[in-house]
């Protein structure tokens, strides 16, 4: 860690600006390319935005719907293997729940301006690159 | 094109060889270019020049090969391609297959077709009022006559994963990934407890939508990119031409982000089309939603795997969360 400015959102900020320069003066595959390396760039800045919580609330919520910790090397694992095989029928809505807010957390850090008003972060949040 | 991948330099020799072994040793290539390079082929441009004139040809090639690959392989498109060319649908009209003596890895050379693809263009200029208008009604009509073409005439298909039961082909891509999304475990459940009645199998296009299509002012001028054809139920074409992702952001306008639901059925059955449900679309929608956030889990896993490193497919990874959460919205009823 370092205290020196810029931090790293600012050189993520930083990178994506450059990146969609580059677009801006570019075209055909070299555009494109650009604009990909912009939009990666500015996820990276929303997932070190987001920190841990998401991940703390979503194991959380596992243990409560399956019963047991989730496995930290493959976390999802077990809710998959439970849903594909029909054990969480009776469990629907709870797993629904589960599955969507997950996708939340998810598009929050890709996109958040796709997700409807409801599910998207609070301001504050985005203002951060949460 | 700018920022185009180069070609090697062995390639435009190579391809002019191979157009003076079926054209005559005075035809040559010109204005080579390199069109698109999508997520299973390649697209060159060339002009065919001979003594009596010339004419612009498209080279297909292909570009991704796997045990578990969802996509025809080009000998597989080029027979496709001559079936539904021949019943007289709106295609490229296949010019000749590529062969090992060409040493130009697998591919096929078609007729070219002048008019647009590009979403965004198609969506918005002014120029395309009319072929936005017409829009669903023609893509009914297309399916009618596609859906007609007996299914014997392409028997192969019926043997691929895709046509014996789509929805297991889905998961077991998914599976060879070897990655946890909630979400689509939960989707492969939903779909399974809630598929429609089997219908007699007809020849299905399997990747019909904007950005496969060319347009002129006046509309469809040319149906692409038939490396996902099999044999299967018509609304699956229904459901994938109006998944929320094909609409480009006119979420109001189902068919394509261009048109309604009723047009395309009303064209659909005036041409001789049978009944396809509202609830069955809605399942190959679900369904479509589920398959699109595989292939985008599939790009990363090149991207990933370091077989075909490339930032857009990088890009894919993280936007299967975007269809992932209409996966979910519409399956929960909040988004038709």
């Amino acid at each position: 860690m370092t205290q020196d400015r810029p931090d790293i959102a600012e050189i993520l900020r930083t990178l994506a600006e450059f990146a969609r320069g580059v677009a801006a003066r570019s075209a055909g595959r070299e555009r494109y390319d650009a604009l990909c390396a912009a939009f990666l760039a500015e996820v990276v800045g929303r997932e070190l935005g987001a920190g841990a919580e998401p991940a703390r609330r979503q194991q959380a919520a596992l243990r409560e719907l399956l019963g047991v910790p989730p496995d930290p090397g493959q976390p999802y694992g077990e809710f998959c293997r439970r849903a594909r095989c029909g054990e969480l029928d009776r469990d629907w809505e709870p797993a629904f729940d589960f599955a969507l807010r997950q996708v939340v957390d998810k598009v929050r850090v890709t996109n958040p301006d796709y997700l409807e008003p409801e599910h998207r972060p609070p301001a504050a949040d985005r203002r951060r690159g949460g | 094109m700018t920022g185009a991948p180069a070609l090697p330099a062995e390639f435009a020799p190579r391809l002019e060889a191979a157009v003076r072994r079926r054209f005559g040793s005075a035809a040559r290539i010109a204005n080579l270019e390199i069109a698109t390079l999508g997520a299973s082929n390649r697209t060159l441009l060339f002009d065919l020049v001979q003594p009596a004139g010339s004419e612009r040809l498209v080279l297909r090639q292909e570009t991704y090969r796997s045990p578990v690959s969802p996509f025809l392989p080009p000998a597989d498109q080029y027979r496709i391609l001559q079936v539904v060319h021949r019943h007289g649908l709106p295609v490229p009209e296949p010019v000749f297959e590529l062969g090992p003596a060409d040493d130009l890895e697998r591919g096929f050379v078609m007729r070219h077709i002048a008019g647009e693809t590009l979403p965004k263009t198609l969506l918005t200029d002014p120029g395309y009022a009319r072929a936005r208008a017409r829009f669903a009604a023609q893509t009914g009509e297309i399916f009618a006559r596609l859906h007609a073409i007996p299914v014997a005439e392409l028997g192969f298909l019926g043997a691929s994963a895709d046509s014996r039961d789509p929805l297991a082909a889905q998961a077991e891509r998914y599976d060879s990934y070897g990655e946890h999304h909630p979400a689509i475990d939960l989707g492969i459940r939903w779909l399974e407890r809630h598929r429609p009645d089997p219908r007699p199998a007809r020849l299905i296009h399997g990747d019909y939508r904007v950005g496969n299509l060319i347009l002129n002012e006046d509309g469809i001028a040319g149906v692409l990119d038939w490396e996902c054809t099999h044999h299967g139920s018509p609304a699956e074409d229904f459901g994938w031409v109006c998944l929320r992702s094909w609409r480009f952001g006119n979420l109001d306008r189902p068919v394509g982000g261009m048109g309604e639901r009723h047009e395309l059925q009303t064209a659909y059955a005036a041409n001789g089309g049978e009944a396809v449900t509202a609830e069955e679309v809605l399942w190959w929608e679900i369904f479509g939603a589920l398959k699109w956030a595989v292939l985008n889990i599939m790009q990363a896993d090149g991207h990933v795997r370091g077989e075909r490193r490339s930032l857009p497919f990088a890009c894919c990874g993280r936007n299967a969360a975007l269809i992932e959460y209409d996966l979910l919205m519409t399956i929960c009823g909040r988004y038709r």
